[in-house]
């Protein structure tokens, strides 16, 4: 029996996020959230994870406000076994060390989790801290940007495309973190039988801070390790494609000097 | 209290993942190959099945979505945007076969009938319109007599909806004709795989090409007693209920026939510069435009208003409870007055649409001039809108006042 947990933030429709001039904070509305784009691919790869074993439980795990109960909705809808929405005033105040505190904590009230599921990021904040937290403050493996993952006898069959292009295999032992990036396959649409189940009133299921066997002072506003100072756009960049045509001994001989004289090399 | 008019969270999630499926899975198998051809389109009906489009209404208990009728206008409304063809294969088997073998079926019928008809697996039709007896559909002539435990049924039927596909149909055929209209038609399941079914011919139409319209026959084709649907000579209150529930989610098709033409149209005013700016900026167009996303909001506000009441009416039908005249009345109407005012409105918001698309609104291979063919289709089928003009005002005199 494989137990799997996905991570899911219920993160705004828009993924352009605005500024409040007043506070300088960016204006979250959450009324039309979704599903975190990544974390709705982690769910995909828990659910092809668990078709590997006829006796797995997927249970996807949001901290968030009320407004978040649509995403763990969708998560039912698509086929996971549970659903569990922690709420609580003092975690919205946290940073990304809170956030994976408390989702660390879940995990372990939980028992026996073998491979808990992330989105490499999320939408809206972008930072790509709390996976690899979590599993710091579990002090499981981890592996991440994930683009599939598959039940072995050695473990975990970990696939993962690098920045050049290629594919790098890991394995890794259980329990571990994964998370996955945008390679990750395709997430399926929640059918229409799932959408019905998943909104039977008793569904979800609902955790506060009481039942993290947190102490209040280690996650909230005091415990933030990260302080934000100001947001603010970054001026988009100029980008110029140029292409050397020639024969291509020639053109690979001309390149440092082509280079250099756009100083690009130095 | 406020007026309430707000989707469930149940309903925006079903609208929100259908869009996803009808845009990502469907929506590039949409090509042009309609145009040579009216096949049925098992290719997008299998994937809608699988993803249970064919039994959004219906309880989990006989293998529905449980989304009442609701969520069977957004079904329609969301299919609609994508292709009318579509949404007319998922009425024609929803709202007028599935819908009356649930509100009016016997708990054996339904438990036989409903789960292989929700999944897709088995396609249902509705078999009323007859060469004589179109508008004037109390003039049918499809016969049912008696024999023993058993009807003996023969006649034709012209221009049923996935006729030529269906495994079950709902067939409207007279038991006693001295009684006609008044008492003397009775509805009957009737699995197509009965000796004495045939398919005749299939239509060519113009418009929504993707559902197949066929001519059927019956030759002394014999149906149990049990597979009569309500009570004998009930027939036309089996079809009129389950018209009533049809004629309003036809509304919301319209309705999402209309966006996608808006949609079109808005995209091509942004992109088109004439005269050294997008044509959208030129007041016309733009007043245009505006018109045609007013028109749309009000329609869909006065629809759904409109299935919400469908929806308390057919849970007391299929609860077996008495439905009050009045209230019968109310619904029959609204529904009659939305499917007139939506099916109308689509076909003008796709003309204007046209006008804002200049040439390429009638250009083959484009979406719009597909919406235009389509558009006009459900001004006539579920009663025209003359009929349903017809019905609307005979009530309206007789009460003589305006009734809400
Ligand atoms: C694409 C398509 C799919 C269909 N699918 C089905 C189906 O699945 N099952 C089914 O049973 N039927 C189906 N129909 C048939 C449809 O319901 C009929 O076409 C419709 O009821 C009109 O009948 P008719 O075409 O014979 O027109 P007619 O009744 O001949 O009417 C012709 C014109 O005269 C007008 N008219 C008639 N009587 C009056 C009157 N008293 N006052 C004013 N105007 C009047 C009509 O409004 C219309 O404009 C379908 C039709 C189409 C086009």
């Amino acid at each position: 029996m494989v137990n799997i947990v996905v991570a899911v933030k219920h993160v705004p429709q828009q993924d352009n996020v605005r500024i409040s001039k007043r506070t300088g904070k960016p204006l979250v509305d959450l009324a039309e959230g979704r599903m975190n784009p990544l974390g709705k691919k982690a769910l995909e790869t828990g659910l092809r994870l668990a078709q590997q074993d006829p006796n797995s439980e997927v249970t996807t795990l949001s901290l968030g406000p009320k407004e978040a109960e649509p995403t763990l909705r969708e998560s039912l809808a698509m086929g996971a076994d549970r659903a569990l929405l922690v709420t609580d005033p003092l975690l919205e105040g946290s940073d990304g060390l809170g956030t994976a505190k408390a989702l660390a904590a879940v995990v372990k009230q939980l028992g026996n989790v073998d491979i808990v599921l992330t989105g490499a990021r999320t939408s809206d904040r972008y930072a790509g801290h709390v996976g690899p937290a979590m599993a710091a403050i579990l002090g499981w493996e981890i592996a991440t940007h994930g683009q599939s993952a598959k039940l072995t006898d050695e473990g975990i069959r970990f696939e993962k495309v690098l920045t050049s292009g290629t594919v790098a295999t890991l394995t890794v032992d259980t329990p571990c973190l994964l998370s996955m990036g945008t390679h990750a396959p395709k997430p399926r649409h929640a059918t229409t039988w799932g959408v019905h189940a998943a909104h039977e009133t008793d569904a979800l299921e609902r955790w506060n801070l009481d039942d993290l066997g947190l102490a209040k002072d280690e996650v909230g506003p005091s415990a933030q390790a990260t302080t934000q100072r100001s947001i603010e756009p970054v001026p988009e960049k100029e980008r110029d494609t140029e292409a050397f045509t020639g024969d291509p001994d020639d053109v690979a001989e001309s390149l440092p000097r082509r280079l250099a004289s756009r100083g690009l090399l130095r | 209290m406020a007026l309430e008019f707000e989707f469930s969270d149940e309903h925006k999630l079903f609208r929100r993942t259908l869009r996803d499926f009808m845009d990502e899975e469907i929506r590039p198998m949409i090509d042009n190959r309609f145009y040579e051809s009216e096949e049925f389109p098992w290719e997008p009906v299998r994937a809608m099945s699988e993803q249970g489009l064919f039994g959004v209404p219906v309880p989990p208990e006989y293998g529905g979505a449980g989304l009442g009728e609701i969520g069977y206008g957004i079904l329609l409304e969301e299919v609609s945007r994508v292709d009318t063809g579509l949404a007319t294969i998922v009425g024609a088997h929803t709202g007028i076969c599935l819908a009356p073998i649930y509100l009016f079926g016997t708990e054996e019928q339904r438990e036989t009938y409903l789960p292989p008809l929700c999944r897709g697996e088995n396609i249902g039709a509705f078999a009323l319109t007859e060469p004589q007896a179109g508008s004037d559909a109390a003039n049918i002539r499809t016969r049912a007599e008696r024999d023993g435990d058993e009807y003996v049924i023969n006649g034709t039927k012209i221009y049923v909806s996935n006729g030529d596909v269906a495994d079950t149909i709902m067939v409207s055929a007279v038991t006693d004709p001295a009684l006609g209209a008044k008492g003397g038609v009775t509805a009957f399941i009737v699995d197509t795989d009965t000796d004495g079914f045939h398919v005749s011919s299939k239509e060519d139409k113009m418009g929504i090409r993707r559902s197949t319209t066929a001519q059927i026959e019956f030759e002394d084709l014999r149906v149990p007693a049990e597979n009569v649907l309500g009570n004998v000579g009930e027939g036309f209150i089996v079809a009129l209920t389950a018209l009533d529930g049809g004629r309003a989610t036809l509304a919301a098709g319209s309705c999402g026939g209309a966006q996608e033409a808006l949609n079109m149209a808005l995209e091509y005013a942004t992109a088109r510069e004439q005269f050294g700016k997008p044509i959208a900026h030129h007041q016309d167009v733009q007043f245009r435009l505006a018109e045609m996303s007013t028109e749309i909001t009000t329609m869909r506000y006065a629809t759904y208003h409109c299935l919400d009441y469908v929806e308390t009416y057919y849970e007391k039908v299929a609860a077996g409870e008495d439905v009050d005249k009045s209230f019968r009345e109310k619904v029959s109407r609204r529904s009659a007055q939305v499917k007139v005012q939506a099916s109308e409105m689509a076909a003008e918001v796709t003309e204007k649409a046209c006008t804002i698309m200049g040439a390429r609104g009638l250009q083959e291979g484009y979406n719009l001039e597909k919406g235009l063919r389509d558009a006009p289709i459900a001004e006539i089928y579920e009663g025209t809108n003359e009929i349903q003009r017809l019905v609307i005002g005979r009530e309206l005199v007789q009460r003589g006042r305006y009734e809400w």
